[in-house]
């Protein structure tokens, strides 16, 4: 069998293959530009096997992981140990280039389970590396018993990975098919209610170009279908003469009704297959000559249309299931139809509260089986509580939810001190591995209640009807206490509205006020700052208000006739001008200064020797002399503040 | 003419405060006590069909008071409307956050309904002391006192301290400031209060379901969609809702009747 360069197979909505794969073409590119680049650099090659843990029960599972590296590997060759399953994982890839070295290490994980208990050997696992073959030493594990059946292990999973083609026997009608699809259903004599793992397989011929138009479909009219698992599982598997490349599917169904039914599943696919017309057509569909045109041909095939795109609908052969009804027999009172192997767990907190506060029961159910028939369980006994509705979770262990644990919070409220604490609880299913019924039973829990103050009565006020509990439904609400509820007697303060009024707009106007206070306050202190920082201002400033104060006393003097005012203030206008032209305290400005200064401002000159007259011989002056003595102050001083 | 232009906005502002921030009407007050106490009677009485009518009936006369809104709630608790009974006491607690009663009633209401909450920071119980509109008077004040402060330091007046008073109304405005803010993020808060209202992953009728929230839990709004509303719960999820299933607790502007 030959292949076409670069013809790669391809299957839409695989968006894994580049991180996951160790067959996609973009990875392949990749290694072989980085091979081309860097060859000849020193390569450490070397193959691992570990196994965590090496004891295990049979209800548990190892992780087996082997680690090839090296510049050119191939993949591991698992081998078959009797009584041990090993089902690939997962698959990864690391390159890392040190100092122009390159070294690629590619991991392959395996679940290792057991079906006996007892000590098992996991012979060499050899693999070419950059042309030789090596090999692991061989691995020891013990398998001890475990409690319950182990449904991984009983589903039939061929001795198969992922990237290593294992044989699988060859049904009727399946030979040099180019695709078909497979159903497995791990147990074909269920009971009703009980959960099925279901595997769906299909295979595409390695080399062969493939899309898929849609997750298969599984029909049966008697069962309760789950949801398949998001991603296909991708290995290889050799059927007849050919490598088939193999999705899988995991998903569980459950039959409502007993008796024998029919399974079957469907899947549509796109198919690239050369044209019949071409030089390179086969003679065959499905015969020996047409692998030697399919991949023998043009590697272009595909690029200049010899190919032609075909879809199908691949269907896999019916399984006939026969249903077994649930015996009557031994079928406890409260049996709500969980079908499966589970293990009760319950916890409560706090343990430390008053009468009337509430504590979170949680409630664990573990196991493998139905989990959606799987309620709440109830209570062994009647209970002084006021139980209220539980919130359930349910966290898978597998893929189609067949193992997990199922988690229900309920709150409830202690009625009373006593008795002092949460009654046991019971969960009953029925064991299909036993076939007998089983109840499993929690143990009560203690809690320690205190009464609450005289001052803080609590109330119980009939809220919301509380989840009735079976078998004590009735007495609860007897003892149920109903209490008024508190009223204000007061209406309070009113207001118009809920809305605040920091969104009214009438709220931003009401601070307008407060802006404009703030703006001006800050327009004057800035001012006065301004003044301290220049002392020479404020002289200026204080100088004319002295002398407008002057000229005003003067004016009042006129005007009643005071000659001595009158003269003192044309003193004190003259003394304050030429402190501030001269530098000098205004009081210390005398007449002499004026004759040494200023000699010829005569009118100054005469205002100051009249006011000393007026002051030590009292003169006395008409209103008009007073004027005229008035007016030529004014101008002498105008004549000043010109000149400063 | 331009007299009288200038003179209308400020009328209006003063009428509009007067408006908002007097009591009802001496008449209208008159007939507001005589439904409280007819609706209290009622509830005496185990009538809270009548109860709720006469409360609704003084909430149509737009008036509202932390007691009423408490006996509301008390009413609609009595009745089994745990949502409404709790839209009510958050409504009463938004107007009387120090109300040791009304607080106490909510906090009963929780844990009978096991509706409970995340215990909250600290800091946020101190921001939680004063109503929204104790927050903002507060701020407002200070503002204004502040104001006056800088108005009189420019005036030159130099007998008051300024800096320690100017740095207390300061310190005042700040924390009040951040009070008002605190409980603006509060507005956007609603309550569910129909039982089990699906919480859809897109604002659509035959969008997929993503959970049932339960009846009286408290969701914060953050968009909306036609007749539906994009809500987050405390615990961080997040999905649309009918906005028919919510009521929030402080009505927006638009919203007559807080009343749903």
């Amino acid at each position: 069998m030959k292949k076409i360069p670069g013809f790669r197979f391809r299957f839409s909505g695989c968006v894994q293959e580049f991180r996951r794969g160790a067959h996609g073409a973009p990875r392949r590119i990749l290694l072989a530009v980085f091979g081309l680049a860097l060859a000849g650099q020193a390569v450490a090659a070397g193959i691992t096997a570990t196994i965590e843990p090496r004891e295990f029960s049979t209800d548990h599972a190892a992780r087996l992981t082997v680690t090839v590296s090296g510049a050119s590997t191939s993949e591991p060759a698992m081998p078959s140990v009797p009584g041990l399953q090993l089902q690939p994982e997962e698959q990864s890839t690391r390159m890392q280039i040190i100092n122009g070295a390159i070294s690629t290490s590619q991991s392959y994980t395996y679940r290792v389970a057991a079906r006996e208990a007892g000590a098992y050997v996991i012979p060499p696992i050899g693999a070419r590396l950059d042309g030789t073959m090596q090999k692991t030493r061989p691995i020891q594990v013990t398998v001890t018993k475990g409690t319950g059946r182990n449904r991984a292990f009983r589903a039939p999973a061929p001795a198969h990975r992922r990237g290593t083609a294992s044989a699988t026997p060859v049904s009727a009608g399946e030979a040099d098919n180019l695709a078909f699809l497979r159903v497995h259903v791990s147990d074909h004599s269920p009971y009703v209610g009980e959960l099925v793992p279901v595997q769906i397989k299909a295979y595409f011929l390695e080399e062969l170009q493939a899309g898929l138009n849609g997750a298969p479909v599984l029909n049966g009219n008697a069962f309760t279908l789950h949801s398949l698992s998001a991603e296909p599982q991708r290995t290889r598997e050799v059927v007849g003469q050919h490598v088939y490349s193999v999705l899988t599917w995991y998903t569980g169904m459950s039959a409502v009704k007993a008796g024998e039914f029919r399974v079957s599943a469907q899947l549509d696919a796109t198919l690239l297959v050369p044209r019949s017309g071409s030089s390179h057509a086969r003679r065959d569909p499905f015969g020996g000559d047409l692998f030697d045109s399919f991949f023998g041909g043009d590697p272009f095939a595909g690029v200049f249309g010899q190919v032609e795109e075909r879809n199908v609908t691949l269907a896999g052969e019916n399984e006939t299931i026969h249903v077994l009804a649930l015996p009557e027999q031994g079928r406890p009172e409260h049996f709500g139809g969980a079908v499966g192997r589970f293990d009760l767990s319950v916890g409560a907190t706090p343990r430390d509260l008053n009468v009337g506060d509430p504590v979170t029961v949680r409630i664990e159910v573990k196991g493998y089986g139905n989990f959606d028939r799987v309620t709440k369980p109830r209570f062994t006994r009647e209970a002084n509580l006021k139980v209220y509705s539980p919130s359930q979770d349910f966290e898978a262990r597998d893929t189609i939810g067949y193992e997990g644990s199922k988690t229900f919070e309920q709150a409830v409220i202690p009625r009373g001190a006593s008795p002092a604490e949460i009654p046991s609880m019971e969960f009953s299913y029925f064991d299909p591995e036993t076939e007998q019924y089983g109840t499993t039973t929690s143990d009560p829990i203690p809690l320690r209640i205190k009464q609450a103050a005289s001052g803080e009565a609590t109330r119980s006020a009939p809220l919301v009807t509380p989840e009735p509990e079976p078998g004590a439904a009735a007495e609860e609400e007897e003892k149920q206490v109903q209490y008024p509820a508190a009223l204000q007697i007061e209406l309070g303060a009113t207001s118009r509205s809920l809305h605040p009024a920091v969104l009214q707009p009438w709220f931003w106007m009401l601070q307008i006020p407060s802006l404009a206070a703030l703006f001006l306050g800050f327009v004057l202190c800035r001012r006065r700052t301004g003044d301290l920082r220049n002392p020479g201002r404020v002289k200026r400033k204080e100088t004319r208000y002295a002398v407008d104060r002057a000229m005003r006393t003067m004016d009042r003097a006129v005007n009643g006739g005071d000659v001595p005012g009158f003269f003192h203030a044309c003193r004190v206008a003259a003394q304050e001008r030429l402190g501030e032209l001269w530098g000098m305290e205004p009081p210390a400005i005398t007449l002499a200064d004026l004759r040494l200064r200023i000699p010829d401002a005569t009118g100054l000159l005469r205002v100051f020797e009249t006011a000393d007259a007026v002051a030590y011989a009292g003169q006395s002056y008409s209103q008009d002399e007073l004027r005229t003595y008035l007016d030529a102050l004014k101008e002498e001083l105008a004549s000043l503040e010109t000149k400063s | 003419m331009n007299g009288q232009t200038t003179f209308k906005p400020a009328v209006t502002v003063i009428a509009s405060i007067l408006g908002l921030c007097l009591p009802p009407s001496a008449s209208n007050a008159a007939g507001i006590d005589e439904l409280f106490e007819q609706g209290n009677r009622a509830c005496a009485e185990e009538d809270y069909d009548e109860a709720i009518q006469c409360y609704g009936s003084i909430l149509d006369r737009e008036v509202v008071s932390p007691g009423l809104f408490a006996n509301l709630a008390a009413a609609h608790r009595e009745q089994g409307n745990v949502g409404l009974a709790l839209l009510n006491f958050e409504r009463a607690l938004w107007l009387a956050p120090r109300n040791a009663d009304i607080r106490a009633g909510l906090q009963s209401l929780r844990r009978d309904t096991a509706l409970f909450v995340d215990s909250e920071p600290g800091w946020t119980r101190v921001l939680q002391a004063l109503s929204m509109g104790e927050w903002t008077w507060t701020a407002t004040a200070s503002f204004a006192t502040l104001a006056g402060l800088v108005l009189l330091r420019g005036f030159g007046v130099s007998r008051i301290p300024f800096r320690v008073t100017a740095a207390v109304c300061l310190l005042a405005l700040l924390a009040s400031g951040g009070g008002v803010a605190y409980r603006l993020q509060q507005m956007d808060r609603f309550v569910v209060v129909h039982a089990d209202a699906p919480l859809l992953v897109s604002p659509y009728e035959a969008a997929g379901r993503i959970a049932a929230m339960r009846e009286g839990r408290i969701l914060r709004a953050v968009d909306s969609h036609g007749e539906f509303t994009k809500v987050v719960s405390a615990a961080g999820q997040a999905g649309w809702m009918s906005t028919g299933d919510l009521v929030r607790i402080v009505p927006s502007t638009d919203d007559a009747n807080p009343t749903p």
